[in-house]
């Protein structure tokens, strides 16, 4: 329970007054109740889930727009320096933490310094020389110039909490924030409950209280909606999303999202480390019949690295990503591995061609689509055996070196900007992350990135970003296989409900009563 | 043999032959025919295919064939523990005593808590399976034979082999334990019975299994999704695991008052 | 004195359990081939965040770089101080993270063994009144303990929640949310019961003291009640109590079915997520609880027997 000052009793008495007089409409003591994945562990917004955000209960510096850009959130503006290492961000005036107390550049700054000390900070991504306060703006310094900075103060995590929310080691103590939710209830790690205590820019929220709840079980969220269960049930499944769609009192939202489902590749392993071998397996991919069958839409299925909804990023043309397994065999015999006509198992010098395909359950998809794989390398001469592990085993064994094939999906806008995360992958400075290229190096590339990351230079950033593309779908350090849509479904007792493709809110302010 | 116990016998009789022969015959179960998902029977298709377009059929019979042998394999490896454990602590009265209070303690643990925790731990694969079990499966056996050992030792028959000459462990293995039988046979069925559930359970669960091996309670598992176009890919691994575990518990409980539990 | 020495048998078991089962989750998780640590992390934060830094990070912070001995001796201390640690991942303290789950089943067992009880024994006494009842009663109950539990519910959740829409499908929040798990759980345990029931009452009406009860004129269910249940109570008390201890074994699956948040679902997601203080937390209190129950069995069975010695 968060701690109740004197102040905090106050201001929620003056809240609950305002939410009295405000028009809020007949359902006033509903609530919406939301089923999703995410487990709630604890309060701080660096935790996984970023409930924080995504319930609106607290805001972060900047945010992210309808197209991934980077819009004002509780700062006003940004604006940067000649030199291009000290950036500004004023605080936009008359914001107010749930305590009552004012947000200020000197409270924004102070949490976000609090974040820096934290391991897993996106913070720590930016060469920070320094966090400050000039008149009413955050200012900080670089240690040299960092264009994605906008992007990594729009991070889920970096939410500004008050400073009554922090106990005397920094650590998070009580949700003490923003936004135009307050936390009410929070059950350990499975349920919480939030209510509206002040407006929003654009006149919400109508929806006064909201219920969330854990469920793991895709089929059970969904389930839960159909039969009245709850309102509004976030990433379910394809299939069922199909079936769904036929039900005239559910509604299904979805929209295509940044994240991507791939198959890591070990490139310091002998067999593939051969480019051959990486295009061989792409080539033998049937990503149109795989997202068909368990997708349940092939326009999930990649045609190239990232999906059109983010135009700049994409290459025009045809798919980058065809389907070929006689190409695929050709291919295979040149790398030097033909087929052993007892087994048609392909070897090389006695040696069979027998790789490894890590995934994990969690994403009940990858199962399938890995023995989708499985099925189609097997045609082509590879035998494969899979293996659902657990994130964690994936991610020691690409670190340690000892992982030969993994399926993956990874959110590519976890830090809202694609350069951050493409970085994090393919031009780590130090070892491999664990979930992006493993035992693959490009010096071109990391240049790229790096120049990239530095420059806001328009013209020179298109250049750089057909160099990156080209390196990426050329050398396949990373073979992309399908694209991710973020669904909801909702029941018909609440509309305007939307998804956010870049995860970062429920948007629950927006939704009302039907 | 009453009727039940006959009923009981062709269950099993059909199991086995599914598991033993129908892999053979029919298509290959890891076919994967991505244009006929999550169908239901068909003539190309006797049983409908499963979300990957697999015969549900072949899968099924070998979905049997994976169950009856963890199941053997780990009833073989309870066996192995609980005899010695038995023979031993019903000769010997310390050891008795100490495996008394073993048998005491795993009972007091939750089966499926063991069973749960020693199936993740292990390396993923059958053995992880056939081991979690045994390691619960072999109280029942050994508190048996540990309590038929013991009485057969003391009574009075064994003193006259003794006389006669002959070795305790000799009486004991041809005169004490063939007598048991009967109710060792019913001990292990009913043992039988649980180790399916159990598999079905971890197989639900996910537990301890590798991709794409067929396994009833992983079918069930995957088919939650397909309920409403394929409601066969969850009833027909249901009513098979129904049909093994019935099998196992007609032909070998004890009915009258049976613990099945 | 004869009270205290079954009382101290008693607890040095319960304390032998205790000390076993505490060794057995901790190695266990141990044998784990994952790193804690890093699993930690990875729950914890999103996984594209956990760096080598962040791992750890975690790890300092809760001290998996010392070694096995001595982490097994911290927890014990703490243990002997009732302190059961805090999780891994939430960081908050385990008692408060297994409370309310514990407290969510316990409201599920609470109205499922009743539930057993009252079914099992009702259509026990229904179907004992005569042999065929009783040969009834060893189908329905050999063919349900066949089916799997989750089995049982799902069918339940098809037929009830999503055909007949009269029950929620999964989830808490209310009274109606334990219905379902409830139901399955309490199938399951009375067809057991309504076996021994329907077996025990039927091999009392054998028994002499029905047929001198039916020659004094007793009406048919004074018989049943007076003369037949007393007989067959002894074996219906001992299975009700068999039917509690496996209803808690029982309920975790169920849990996760219904994606109830009770402690057997806790169990299962600290068992994946490498939460080892709440798993061997769990783990003591599940068969503390067990343990229990077999004891009461035990000992209430040996009370009511009227035909045994005391």
């Amino acid at each position: 329970m968060p701690a109740l000052t004197r102040r905090a009793l106050l201001s929620t008495a003056v809240g609950l007054a305002s939410l009295v007089s405000m028009r809020t409409g007949y359902a006033a003591e509903r609530s919406v109740k939301l089923v999703a994945p995410s487990h709630l562990i604890g309060f701080d917004p660096h935790n996984t889930g970023h409930f924080v955000r995504r319930l609106e209960i607290g805001e972060t510096l900047l945010d992210v727009g309808p197209k991934g850009e980077i819009v004002p959130g509780l700062a006003a503006s940004m604006s940067l320096d000649r030199s291009g290492t000290i950036w500004s961000f004023p605080i936009q005036p008359g914001r107010f933490f749930h305590d009552g107390s004012a947000v200020t550049a000197e409270t924004a700054a102070a949490s976000l310094r609090l974040s820096s000390m934290v391991a897993a900070s996106p913070l720590r991504q930016a060469p920070i020389r320094s966090i400050g306060v000039e008149g009413n703006a955050v200012v900080i310094g670089l240690l040299k110039p960092y264009a994605l900075l906008p992007a990594i103060l729009a991070s889920s995590s970096l939410v500004i909490l008050a400073p009554a929310s922090y106990d005397a080691n920094g650590e998070v103590r009580s949700l003490i924030a923003s936004g135009p939710y307050q936390l009410i209830k929070f059950e350990d790690g499975e349920r919480l409950e939030t209510v509206a205590v002040r407006r929003t820019a654009d006149g919400g929220p109508s929806v006064q209280r909201v219920i969330y709840q854990v469920v793991d079980d895709a089929e059970t969220r969904a389930r839960m909606v159909e039969t009245g269960g709850a309102h509004i049930a976030s990433t379910i499944l394809p299939v069922t999303a199909a079936r769904l769609r036929t039900n005239s009192t559910l509604n299904v939202v979805s929209t295509p999202s940044l994240r991507l489902r791939y198959v890591m590749v070990n490139s310091s392993h002998q067999a593939l480390g051969d480019r051959r071998v990486r295009h061989a397996l792409s080539l033998s991919m049937d990503r149109v019949g795989a997202a068909r069958a368990v997708l349940r839409d092939q326009s999930f299925a990649a045609t190239q690295m990232f999906p059109p909804i983010l135009p700049e990023w994409c290459l025009a043309g045809e798919t980058k990503l065809p389907f070929d397994p006689e190409r695929a065999e050709q291919l295979l015999d040149e790398a030097g591995w033909h087929r052993n006509p007892a087994s048609s198992i392909r070897e090389r010098e006695g040696q069979k061609l027998s790789l490894e395909l890590l995934t994990y359950a969690w994403r009940p998809e990858l199962s399938p689509l890995s023995q989708i794989m499985q099925a189609q390398w097997r045609k082509i001469g590879i035998d494969t055996r899979v293996d659902i592990v657990n994130t964690e085993r994936i991610v020691r064994r690409a670190r340690e070196g000892t992982l030969e094939l993994a399926l993956f999906a990874r959110n590519y806008f976890l830090v809202p900007h694609l350069v951050a995360n493409l970085i994090d992958d393919f031009a780590p400075t130090s070892e491999a992350n664990g979930w992006g290229a493993v035992g693959w190096h490009s010096e071109e590339l990391a240049q790229a990135l790096r120049q990239y990351s530095e420059t806001t230079n328009e013209d020179v950033r298109s250049h750089l970003r057909a160099a990156i593309l080209r390196i990426l779908h050329d050398e396949l350090p990373i073979i992309p296989h399908s694209w991710y849509e973020s669904n909801l479904v909702h029941s018909n007792d609440v509309t305007g409900v939307t998804v956010d493709p870049f995860e970062t809110s429920y948007r629950l302010s927006r939704v009302r009563w039907a | 043999m009453t009727r039940n116990q006959w009923i009981g016998a062709c269950l099993l009789i059909a199991i086995a032959f599914a598991a033993t022969v129908a892999p053979e015959l029919g298509s290959n179960p890891y076919d994967q025919d991505l244009v006929r998902v999550a169908e239901t029977p068909s003539l190309d298709y006797w049983l409908g295919t499963d979300h990957l377009g697999r015969d549900t059929a072949v899968r099924l019979a070998m979905g049997a064939r994976y169950s009856l042998g963890i199941a053997t394999a780990a009833m073989g490896l309870a066996l192995l523990i609980a005899t010695p454990l038995g023979v031993l602590g019903g000769t010997i009265r310390p050891l008795g005593v100490v495996v008394r209070w073993v048998i005491d303690v795993v009972q007091s643990i939750p089966g499926f808590l063991i069973t749960f925790l020693i199936a993740t731990s292990l390396a993923i694969g059958p053995v992880a399976i056939v081991v979690a079990i045994a390691l619960t499966a072999w109280v029942e056996p050994c508190r048996l034979i540990l309590l038929t050992t013991e009485a057969a030792v003391r009574g009075t028959y064994v003193e006259a082999a003794r006389l006669v000459g002959l070795p305790t462990k000799f009486v004991v293995g041809r005169l004490v334990l063939p007598t048991i039988l009967p109710a060792l046979a019913s001990v292990i069925g009913i043992a039988f019975a649980h180790a399916i559930l159990a598999i079905a359970t971890l197989g639900f669960l996910g537990i301890g299994l590798r991709p794409p091996t067929p396994e009833w309670g992983t079918m069930i598992a995957d088919g939650m999704p397909y309920i409403h176009e394929a409601p066969q890919m969850i009833l027909l691994p249901a009513l098979a695991i129904l049909a093994t575990v019935l099998g196992f518990l007609l032909l070998f409980g004890n009915t009258r008052g049976a613990r099945w539990d | 004195m004869s009270i205290l020495s079954p009382i101290a048998t008693w607890l040095t078991r319960a304390a032998g359990v205790a000390f076993l089962v505490s060794l057995l989750s901790f190695f266990m998780m141990e044998a784990l081939p994952d790193d804690i640590a890093f699993q930690v992390a990875a729950a914890r934060y999103d996984v594209e965040r956990v760096s080598p830094e962040v791992t750890e990070s975690v790890r300092s912070e809760l001290g998996l770089h010392l070694s096995t001995v001595e982490r097994l001796r911290l927890w014990f201390g703490a243990l002997l101080n009732g302190e059961l640690g805090r999780s891994f991942i939430s960081k908050a303290r385990v008692v408060d993270t297994i409370g309310p789950p514990l407290l969510r089943t316990f409201a599920i067992v609470a109205l499922a063994w009743p539930a057993t009880i009252v079914l099992g024994v009702v259509a026990g006494i229904y179907l004992g009144r005569s042999a065929r009842g009783v040969a009834v009663a060893q189908g329905i109950a050999a063919v349900i303990s066949s089916i799997p539990t989750y089995v049982l519910g799902l069918g339940l959740v098809f037929l009830l929640a999503v055909q007949l829409r009269w029950l929620p499908s999964a989830g808490y929040g209310g009274l109606a949310y334990l219905a379902l798990p409830v139901l399955t759980l309490a199938l399951r345990g009375a067809v057991r019961i309504a076996l021994i029931t329907a077996a025990s009452i039927n091999a009392a009406y054998t028994h002499p003291s029905i047929a001198f009860a039916r020659m004094k004129g007793l009406r048919e269910h004074q018989v049943a009640l007076l003369h037949a249940a007393p007989l067959a109570a002894p074996a219906v008390v001992a299975c009700s109590f068999f039917s509690l201890a496996s209803l808690l074994e029982g309920v975790a699956v169920i849990e996760v079915l219904f994606a109830y948040p009770g402690m057997g679902k806790l169990l299962v997601d600290s068992v994946m997520a490498h939460d080892v203080p709440v798993v061997q937390a769990i783990a003591l209190t599940i068969t503390f609880m067990v343990l229990c129950c077999n004891t009461a069995a035990d000992l209430l069975a040996r009370h009511i027997d009227p035909s045994g010695r005391k």
